[in-house]
């Protein structure tokens, strides 16, 4: 069943989202091939209306990139408010599959669509370096090159960041997910409810931060390096990055579980 | 009785100080369509979605083939909200996909044999279809399932009469001996003629149980007659 829902998910998101991909690529494109073709000339400087055109593209395709996580997440939350809260639940809570699976698989497949909007974010960049004529194969030589000069621990470090960067992200649509089924118990102003337990759980959360900051910060105080040496640092920054991923797992579970207490036992629908 | 499929045990709704279900008590045997008839606000919404697990209640159970409401009860429970509950965006050949990947009993060659009597182009984006198809869709789906226990709220609120007629011929084709339909509704006039019992309920409580035909035989007059008496402003 679990397999099902993903499967629906990711088409009901898809149909939203990958027109709006197309469009940024379809942007990244026509900008890199513009600049292709005025790099090196006066075009621009004899052409006014040319240079509009090129002002206006430009100024698209930096909105466009912006636009893309901003577009990703109102489509998450309507998608969230109308599938789980909204009408669409009667049909969604009826099927014979758990709470816990559905709100899973919405913090699953959102994640992985903030994830594919990063990559299209990077795709577009290297598109209009391109055009802008970078060279690829030196960068990757030169990447290559830095890579051996890295000290021991950095592919761990970089993991570690990497993990870090997608926990984030579950953690913040699995708070946006627990505010709106808290708010939506309200009988009216449930989008102002769901607003004002987001900010509470965001006050919560900075809270408990700081208090666990403040107890790790003797025990990671004892591990810190006594020589400021690139390998002793890494496996500092190693040690201090698990920590936040392991807070941030905690942070997920616990709202997990309260986003499914809500939406099994007090579903208030249309 | 035949063997109990729905039981409701001392059950109790409250929405803060407002009691919506006062502590009622009932059993379903199987085999029968039953009106759950009462009028607005008198608690048969509430007690639909307490069987389908979109409320919690606040005493009491319900118990469907002897299970407490959940995953368990959902595979055989066959739902019809009060209201359009199917995704818009979704054409009616992936409504159809959806219900056969989710429902075990569902017959998606019943529904297509149904849809297509309607004349409805499989292609068709539910969101445009007009009020009165959309109900149908979300009724053919609903009852192209062969599910133990249908739960209808409200099959024929603010359809057309022809539409209504259309509604309770696939209720009955949908209908088989061993299943029970219980449908809730005010409109008993066009119902009454397909109900084997009915319960009525008011104000949260089941102020009368009685086969239809022990009402006709006894009281000497219709289920609709009936219910404009006790229920009389």
């Amino acid at each position: 069943m679990l397999g099902k829902l993903f499967k629906y998910e990711f088409k009901a998101l898809s149909r939203k989202l990958i027109p709006f991909y197309i469009l940024v690529l379809l942007l990244a494109l026509i900008h890199s091939v513009f600049t292709g073709f005025t790099q090196g000339s006066d075009l621009l400087k004899d052409y006014t209306m040319l240079a509009l055109a090129y002002g206006v593209m430009f100024s698209l395709f930096v909105i466009s990139l912006f636009a893309v996580s901003i577009f990703t997440f109102i489509v998450i939350i309507q998608r969230f408010s109308r599938n789980t809260l909204g009408k669409e639940g009667y049909l969604m809570h009826t099927l014979p599959v758990s709470a816990a699976s559905h709100i899973f698989v919405k913090i699953v497949t959102a994640t992985v669509f903030y994830i594919i909007d990063a990559a299209i974010c990077v795709i577009a960049v290297l598109m209009l370096s391109a055009g802008m004529g970078a060279n690829f194969g030196r960068m990757l030589e030169v990447a290559a090159e830095g890579i051996k000069e890295l000290p021991p621990g950095t592919f761990i470090f970089v993991t570690n960041v990497a993990v870090m960067m997608i926990l984030a992200t579950s953690y913040s649509i699995t708070s946006i997910c627990t505010a709106m089924s808290i708010g939506y118990t309200s009988n009216s102003h449930k989008i102002a409810s769901s607003i004002g337990v987001y900010l509470l759980i965001y006050v919560i959360h900075n809270m408990l931060s700081q208090a666990l900051l403040q107890i790790m910060m003797p025990a990671l105080a004892k591990h810190a390096p006594a020589d400021i040496g690139a390998t002793a640092y890494m496996k500092f920054m190693n040690l201090w990055f698990m920590g936040i991923n392991v807070f941030l797992i905690a942070m997920i579970a616990v709202l997990f579980a309260v986003c499914c207490y809500f939406v099994k036992n007090k579903l208030n629908l249309e | 009785m035949n063997e109990i499929i729905f039981s409701c045990n001392d059950l109790t709704k409250k929405y803060g100080k407002e009691t919506a279900l006062d502590n009622i008590s009932f059993e379903l045997g199987r085999g029968s369509i039953v009106g759950l008839l009462g009028p607005n606000g008198s608690g048969k919404t509430t007690l639909m979605k307490i069987a389908n697990g979109l409320l919690q209640p606040t005493a009491g159970e319900i118990k469907i083939k002897g299970m407490p409401v959940g995953i368990g009860t959902k595979s055989i429970v066959s739902y019809l909200p009060d209201c359009m509950s199917l995704p818009e965006w979704m054409r009616i050949r992936e409504l159809v996909k959806f219900y056969g990947d989710f429902y075990a009993d569902f017959s998606a060659r019943k529904a297509e044999e149904m849809l297509k009597s309607l004349g409805l182009d499989n292609e068709t984006r539910f969101k445009t279809l007009s009020k009165g198809n959309k109900e149908k869709v979300q009724l053919i789906l609903t009852m192209s399932r062969n599910a133990e226990l249908y739960l209808l709220d409200e099959p024929m609120g603010g359809v057309d009469p022809a539409t209504r007629d259309y509604i309770l011929d696939t209720i009955i084709a949908g209908y088989s001996e061993n299943s029970t339909v219980v449908i809730s509704t005010h409109l008993i006039a066009d119902v009454e003629k397909i109900l084997d019992t009915v319960l009525f309920i008011d104000k949260g409580r089941i102020v009368r149980s009685d086969s239809v035909d022990s009402i006709r035989s006894n009281e000497g007059k219709s289920v609709d007659a009936l219910f404009r008496e006790v229920f009389r402003c």
